[in-house]
């Protein structure tokens, strides 16, 4: 039916993230009892931060990756439809790509759906892939250029791939795909696009229903929602039964998480919304019309990349005495000197955050002037090694119990501590290096696709 | 009017790892209009809103199908670098909701 004149093409989305937490099977099920074409999530997200990319830890509980991932199998075999889910693991690591597989692997087998044509996109890249581009690539939301020393400080970096690996691994009978990172619509616009239905209207579906619930009002969350594309229009439609999608709801979500209200850019070209219109279809129903598709000259692709900072160490500490709370900058100011002192000047980073002044908004923040009852100051020490974080972890917490200001109310006044011990979050504190377009001349430059039949 | 009466929504979030996008939604097409043609939410006001310069302000952007006013900012720093107390960005909205408008 490639290229065909298909009807349409219906798209579960069981999860807006898929692994995160379990989601919701009742709505789930009803998704699965209107006989979709396809059962999709995406599993990842830039809003992560750059620690999972970078230090490849996994993001999700593994056990609750399964659940989803084996839900969603045996809902899709139940009616027939095919698997797709992206950004596996969170960054959309390889690795991440060869769990998602062993677990599907091992669902088939337990659960006897097979033999089922399993697909595996990979998107990492290297670092020598990296250099040879660098002549194709720009900023797209890092304000620096991509430079070998930046790529030197990369950890690991993936492409944000287009629908094309998509595309070729439905042409090779694939009944599940697995992919690495990957544009969020098009997960969800794939297989539209494969049956030959307007790529615009499909990329903006798969926009409008890649975070689930986020697009209907209430958003209840882990509740599964239906897109369906049509030759000149799609709908969307939630489907727990205290959802509903309205024309506002719809339209609020194309808003979100995007600078531009009006063009939707992905590899290969941009969907403009410009005229799109958004009627009722019906009390829980909207249809969609009017986005359109065009090409871009080149095919550029977004590549992420994280790079370790160093170790990372946290101290929380807390004030209750207005005075301390007056001369909060004396005493971080007196740490800091201390920790100089002991440690040295250079190489190393400490970030004090004051919560009930500014910590969520610093500098931004106008009103840090009228500081609450009380405070809590988190420190974050980074260093490149542990040892070193650990001492500078040590001193602030020293220091803010032995802290001296102006005005300190006899022998005591130093910080209250929920506990003696430093905290160590994850360990590592990561950066974004890469956030670029890389101009390739084909598709598949920066991913591979492989099919297995699981028996 | 604060903007906080005026508005059905007003939220922050990430645009990507170096952005921060502000969406203000109306309930109506006229309230829209009068926020949008009242000239006070311009890149002036809302940095003073945020003390930064100007130029932090990179767009604001009448979206006229959904009522709704869209404003792009840089992040203070990219999104889950050292010292980051907002990763999702979901916090930054604040200072909106007091801005006066006629």
């Amino acid at each position: 039916m490639i290229g065909g004149a298909a009807g349409r093409s219906a798209v579960l989305c069981a999860s807006g993230s898929m692994g995160l937490t379990p989601f919701h099977h009742e709505s789930f099920w009803a998704g699965i009892d209107r006989q979709p074409d396809v059962v999709a999530a995406d599993a990842g997200s830039g809003d992560i931060g750059p620690y999972y990319l970078g230090s490849g830890h996994w993001y999700n509980l593994r056990e609750w990756e399964e659940l989803d991932l084996s839900t969603m199998l045996n809902g899709a075999r139940k009616c027939g439809a095919r698997m797709i889910v992206g950004s596996a693991g969170g960054a959309g690591l390889d690795k991440a790509v060869d769990l998602y597989f062993d677990i599907v692997r091992t669902a088939v087998h337990r659960d006897r759906l097979g033999p089922l044509r399993v697909a595996r996109i990979y998107s990492q890249v290297t670092h020598d892939w990296l250099r040879e581009k660098l002549d194709c690539s720009a900023p797209l939301g890092a304000p620096w250029p991509m430079t070998e020393e930046i790529i030197d400080q990369t950890s690991n970096a993936v492409a944000m791939i287009g629908v094309e690996p998509y595309l070729r691994a439905l042409d090779e009978g694939a009944d599940v795909i697995i992919a690495g990172r990957s544009c969020d619509d098009v997960l969800f616009a794939a297989h539209p696009i494969w049956v030959g239905l307007d790529r615009g209207l499909s990329l903006h579906m798969g926009k409008s229903i890649e975070c689930g619930p986020l697009v209907a009002t209430p958003p209840l969350q882990r509740e599964s929602v239906l897109g369906v594309v049509y030759p000149d229009a799609f709908t969307v439609e939630p489907l727990h039964p205290a959802m509903r999608c309205t024309p506002a709801s719809v339209i609020g979500h194309t808003l979100y998480e995007r600078l531009d209200p009006y063009h939707q850019a992905g590899p290969g070209g941009t969907v403009d919304l410009t005229d799109v219109v958004y009627d009722v279809a019906s009390d829980r129903m909207v249809k969609v019309t009017g986005s359109a598709w065009t090409e871009s000259r080149e095919y550029r692709v977004k590549m992420e990349g994280s790079g370790r900072v160093g170790a990372r160490k946290i101290v929380i500490f807390g004030f209750r005495d207005p005075v301390a709370i007056a001369h909060i900058d004396e005493i971080v100011a007196d740490i800091r000197r201390e920790v100089t002192r002991v440690v040295g000047a250079d190489g190393w980073q400490l970030y004090f955050s004051v919560y009930g002044r500014n910590a969520i908004m610093d500098g931004r923040d106008l009103m840090a002037g009228q500081s609450g009852h009380e405070i809590a100051v988190l420190a974050q020490a980074v260093a490149p090694d542990e040892a070193t974080a650990t001492r500078i972890a040590k001193l602030v917490k020293y220091g803010s119990l032995r802290a001296q200001y102006g005005g300190k109310f006899g022998k005591g006044g130093g910080a209250a501590l929920p506990g003696d011990e430093v905290l160590s979050p994850d360990q590592e504190a990561y950066r974004w290096t890469i956030d670029h377009l890389v101009t390739v001349s084909d598709p598949f430059e920066c991913c591979r696709v492989e099919i297995d039949t699981v028996p | 009017m604060k903007l906080s009466e005026l508005a059905s929504g007003l939220s922050s979030k990430n645009a990507g790892n170096f952005h921060l996008t502000f969406d203000i939604l109306f309930e109506s097409a006229a309230t829209y209009r009068r926020v949008l043609d009242s000239g006070r939410l311009t890149p002036d006001a809302v940095a003073n809103a945020y003390g930064v310069d100007p130029s932090e302000v990179l767009a604001i952007i009448g979206f006229e199908p959904g009522h709704a006013i869209k404003i792009n900012m840089r992040r203070r720093i990219a999104s889950g670098d050292p010292g980051e107390t907002d990763v999702f960005g979901a916090q930054q909205y604040a200072p909106l909701l007091e801005l006066e408008i006629p």
